[in-house]
């Protein structure tokens, strides 16, 4: 039996070495940074664990009072399909505001979360 | 002995009280939280997971003997938000010997899922198989064990900002009455016991997403964890003493796969002596294969009830 458990785990080792995983896209990194202060940004880059689907990724940005901000169409970054580029369209006041996004993993799995920064 | 997990479970469906419900995800996504897989107690969810392989190590398991235990155990989705598990594995302890632990299986239905709340409920129902278990664990296994289970999990992250540092913190729990098919077997009572655990954990994934920024690839993907689990006879059994154990660890959480070890203390000599360990390598099934057997057999369900 331990012989056939050794062998499933090495078939296994071998299924993760030899395919690219797909998963549930999780936010690796941003820019603004999550938690962060900047001078006024005028795009937000979300760094993701997986690549992401930007027709189906929606990103919105509020600011001080809940106010939205606007902001332009997501894409990804060319040849980073994990990258997603989100430009701010107003140059941003002074203010807390908060990052909502949504996203859509290549292999369709959704993810989500929010997370703040300061403009200062 | 020590118990394995009741985490591992079983055949019939348990759909009353089910709430209004949400599209779920696979391993245990609610809103903007992803509860890992816990090695004390079952996670919220509904999955596609291979554990393989969980090994624990005791130095006394209450009855004197050291014990190693191997296990696997398969999780598959039917529908959206049911699933079945299959476990087993074997155990050996000195003195005593080896066994193959009787088979565990469950059918488990992911109920509810609150995305703005991170909270999330699911009922399942267990059974141990009689007549499975070999070796030293033949006895265990005389006769069918079921038991009725429920998981919740619930995270922090509705706490308002001037808390925020504690939104990463999530806790999970299991209830259950394993309640054996018999009361006697051989003039010997079959003792029913309410098994109940919790987890408290902090993720290190969440604080990097919603918090802060982790400048370290390696600490970003840990989870701070203490399990307890416990189970205390509640008939057929005198005394009534309560048997646990509180488990503090690390789990890594990669995109397709989890590493995970624990101490594993005894809060009493019933429960054993010295202190133990425990570890385990867990796929994402349905991050691996998200088109194959990393998916529902029924993917859109069967139109009987939410989710399923």
């Amino acid at each position: 039996m331990l012989r056939s458990t050794l062998k499933i785990m090495a078939s296994l080792a071998f299924a993760l070495a030899a395919t690219h995983a797909f998963a549930h896209a999780q936010l690796e990194k941003a820019t603004p940074a999550v938690g962060g202060t900047v001078s006024a940004p005028n795009e937000i880059r979300l760094e993701f664990s997986e690549g992401v689907e930007p027709k189906f990724t929606k990103v919105t940005l509020t600011g001080p009072g809940g106010a939205s901000a606007p902001v332009g169409a997501a894409n990804v970054e060319a040849g980073h399909q994990n990258v997603l580029i989100v430009p701010i369209v107003k140059s941003l006041p002074p203010g807390v505001y908060t990052v909502h996004w949504r996203a859509v993993s290549v292999d369709t799995h959704h993810t989500q979360g929010d997370f703040n920064f300061t403009v200062k | 002995m020590l118990s394995p997990p009741r985490w591992s479970l079983a055949l019939a469906a348990f759909w009353a009280g089910a709430g209004p419900l949400t599209p779920a995800f696979a391993h245990s996504v609610c809103g903007d939280r992803i509860f890992p897989a816990t090695l004390a107690i079952d996670d919220p969810g509904v999955n596609d997971e291979l554990a393989l392989p969980t090994l624990s190590w005791v130095p006394n398991n209450g009855d004197g003997a050291r014990e190693f235990d191997a296990s696997f155990s398969w999780t598959k989705t039917i529908t959206p938000r049911l699933g079945i598990s299959i476990s087993d594995g074997p155990t050996w302890q000195h003195p005593g010997g080896y066994g193959w632990a009787a088979l565990d299986t469950e059918i488990k239905y992911q109920a509810l899922c609150i995305p703005e709340a991170e909270f999330m409920f699911a009922v399942g129902f267990d059974v141990t198989w009689a007549g499975t278990g070999t070796g030293t664990q033949a006895g265990a296994g005389s006769q069918n064990t079921f038991s009725p289970v429920l998981n919740a999990g619930l995270g922090f992250g509705t706490l308002p900002e001037s808390m925020k540092y504690l939104r990463p913190f999530a806790i999970t729990s299991q209830f259950d009455v394993a309640a054996p098919a018999r009361d006697w077997t051989g003039g010997n009572p079959n003792v029913t016991t309410f098994d109940w655990g919790f987890t408290l954990q902090y993720s290190l994934p969440y604080f990097n997403a919603h918090v802060g920024e982790i400048d370290n690839a390696f600490l970003k993907h840990l989870i701070p964890i203490v399990e307890v689990a416990f189970s205390t006879p509640i008939y057929n059994s005198a005394p009534q003493i309560t048997t646990g154990t509180v488990q503090p660890g690390l789990i890594y959480e990669a995109d397709s796969w989890q590493l995970a070890l624990e101490a594993i203390i005894p809060i009493n000599g019933a429960s054993g002596h010295g202190v133990g360990v425990i570890g385990e390598l867990h796929f994402f099934l349905d991050d691996i294969f998200p088109n194959t057997l990393g998916r529902p057999i029924f993917p859109h369900g069967l139109g009987i009830a939410p989710g399923i």
